[in-house]
């Protein structure tokens, strides 16, 4: 925890007015500093604070290290925590289909490439963070509107069904980790 | 559609995530989906989408499906009856006419006989294959029907059975789809004016 990478600390928003602030490495050694209220969102890393028995005193001289999530990654996450961070608990959802508006400055932040937005949630479903997944998936989701079942193979890349079935032949037919 | 974008990797997502991502799909999304691979069928059929039922409306030129769960009642899919010159089934979903073209190379067909009492049984066949529901409620509107024996068969149990229509239904019209439709409740709005 004492390492300090030589980069400079990436401020994503300035956060005045909680004292209590952490400091998180990303996978590419960027910095960044957030706030509780805002790491929360993040079960992940609340998990921890909590386990590593970071406090106010001692937070900001441990960075925590996250390898599994790059500086881009983590600079929409840490945006999309703070932005969040004092929004009311979500009411527990009693439909399996989700009916919610996404909001706009949301919907402009996961704006980004398909490549990218997946691996935000690959980034989001490791940190644990559930508003983020919801509203990562409901861009996903909303991909599929008024597509043919030809479309939305192109739009997700599924394969068909001749491309699993070649897979799978060469996946049995491949040596296993012994052969 | 002709975007030379990354394609967004739905099915290489962790388990959690892809069941999120079909959490914000409609029913008519979920049938499209369902209709991609086999492996995408899969994927609908152990989704848990919470639809508790289907509701059914028959009528001379279109039939209509409605999926319910328990607090809403989502969008209906209607086949109609016509199918335009040598163009292929459609579906209407969310109020969009989806073409379901048949002797597509890469996806599933359902839609492939060209024949209305066909296409709607294999529907049929399909959303209770990829939902596991049964059909709440079957109603037949009679006016004008007059090939509706050939959907009956379609139907053989439903929680209500409703026969509807305002002209010359016979008494044995109605004797006929009350035998044949197993049913734990039956409701006669016929209006014989």
């Amino acid at each position: 925890m004492s390492v300090e990478p030589e980069v400079p600390i990436v401020q994503v928003e300035e956060v005045r007015e909680n004292p209590v602030l952490y400091k998180i490495i990303s996978s590419d050694n960027h910095v960044f500093t957030i706030s509780e209220h805002a790491v929360k969102l993040s079960k992940t890393l609340w998990d921890l604070i909590t386990n590593l028995g970071l406090t106010a005193e001692n937070a900001l001289d441990n960075p925590i290290p996250v390898e599994n999530v790059n500086g881009k990654n983590m600079e929409t996450i840490v945006q999309f925590c703070e932005r969040h961070k004092y929004d009311e608990e979500e009411p527990e959802y009693t439909n399996y289909i989700r009916e919610f508006v996404l909001p706009e400055w949301d919907r402009q932040l996961l704006s980004i490439d398909n490549e990218e937005l997946f691996q935000l949630i690959l980034a989001t479903n490791y940190l644990d963070i559930q508003k983020l997944m919801d509203y990562c998936c409901r861009v996903i989701g909303d991909m599929a509107k008024d597509k043919t079942p030809e479309e939305l193979r192109i739009i997700y890349g599924i394969p068909t069904d001749a491309e699993d079935d070649a897979l799978e032949r060469s996946a049995s037919d491949s040596p296993g980790p012994s052969g | 559609m002709t975007s030379n974008a990354p394609k967004f990797r739905l099915l290489h997502l962790p388990r959690l995530a892809l069941e999120n991502v079909l959490r914000n799909f409609n029913d008519g999304n979920l049938v499209m989906f369902s209709l991609c691979s086999k492996r995408c069928s899969l994927v609908v059929k152990s989704f848990r989408h919470g639809f508790t039922g289907i509701q059914v409306t028959l009528s001379c030129n279109a039939v209509c499906f409605t999926l319910s769960d328990k607090d809403i009642q989502q969008e209906s899919f209607v086949i109609r009856k016509g199918v335009q010159s040598n163009i292929n089934r459609f579906l209407i979903l969310d109020g969009w006419a989806i073409w379901m073209r048949k002797g597509s190379p890469n996806t599933r067909s359902i839609f492939n006989k060209r024949n209305w009492v066909l296409d709607v049984k294999a529907l049929i066949d399909h959303l209770v294959e990829i939902f596991h529901v049964h059909f709440e409620t079957v109603k037949f509107f009679l006016d004008d029907f007059h090939n509706y024996r050939n959907f009956v068969q379609c139907f053989p149990k439903c929680d209500n059975l409703i026969i509807s229509g305002g002209r010359q239904i016979s008494d044995e019209d109605i004797t006929y789809v009350k035998e044949h439709v197993e049913h734990k409740h039956f409701s006669n709005l016929i209006q014989r004016f």
